[in-house]
């Protein structure tokens, strides 16, 4: 198998394995996404702030999924 | 503490008392009934209206509803339970069939209505921008898109996407 071979091979799994994962993430419960989306609020908004100033309404959401 | 489930409970009231002719949800949260969670800040609401409002301020009557509910507002947002909701009006053919074929949905006993993948996708394209299309990739990644059906959609609203078979 040549190299070029094996890295094709390699990428396609790695692309599989990434589209396994989102069908996952997909497939989870709906609440168990919500609590999800609460999270990724939490964890993303110091991020944002340092790229850009915050809109006012942008904060997570104080509510329970 | 309130829940998601609460805000729902309350888009539905808003229907059933009239203040708007139907609604569905769109965006990043109707995208989580179908696909992976994606971040969003605010909860975006798709209307249809006939006696609300005025031409130049259309969603006036549902800012009066829910100033008489005690929701306050940031912006062009109301805080449902602290929620940010941004109504917005059904401003062309394809958002007006989108709120009327939504789907009626169930979450945690509150029903919703939620915009169907392939109207979502076709919404995302019509308006355009990195982000969007993100989301619309995300759902067809998702596997619950119906092509053919997207396909026809597009056509019909004349927006200008190729549809992948391979994603």
């Amino acid at each position: 198998m040549s190299e070029e071979r094996f890295d094709r091979a390699a990428a396609q799994r790695t692309f599989d394995r990434k589209l396994k994962w989102h069908r996952e993430q997909a497939a989870l419960p709906l609440k168990e996404k919500v609590r999800i989306l609460l999270q990724l609020q939490k964890q993303d908004l110091p991020l944002i702030e340092r790229l850009r100033p915050l809109e006012p309404w942008e904060r997570p959401w104080p509510i329970e999924p | 503490m309130s829940s998601l489930g609460d805000v729902f409970r309350i888009l539905d009231e808003m229907r059933h008392a009239g203040v708007v002719d139907d609604y569905a949800i769109g965006g990043a949260t109707a995208i989580l009934f179908y696909a992976e969670p994606t971040r969003t800040y605010d909860l975006d609401v798709f209307v249809s209206l006939t006696r609300q409002g005025s031409r130049l301020s259309p969603l006036s009557g549902i800012y009066e509803w829910a100033r008489t509910k005690g929701f306050s507002t940031i912006g062009e947002h109301i805080l449902i339970h602290d929620v940010p909701v941004q109504f917005l009006p059904a401003h062309n053919a394809l958002v007006a069939d989108a709120i009327a074929e939504a789907n009626v949905l169930d979450y945690e006993g509150a029903r919703v209505r939620v915009i169907n993948p392939e109207y979502l996708i076709a919404l995302a394209l019509q308006a355009g921008g990195a982000r969007r299309r993100e989301r619309a990739w995300q759902l067809l990644e998702s596997g619950v898109v119906d092509r053919e059906r997207l396909r026809r959609l597009l056509e019909q609203h004349e927006i200008d996407a190729e549809v992948p078979d391979d994603v």
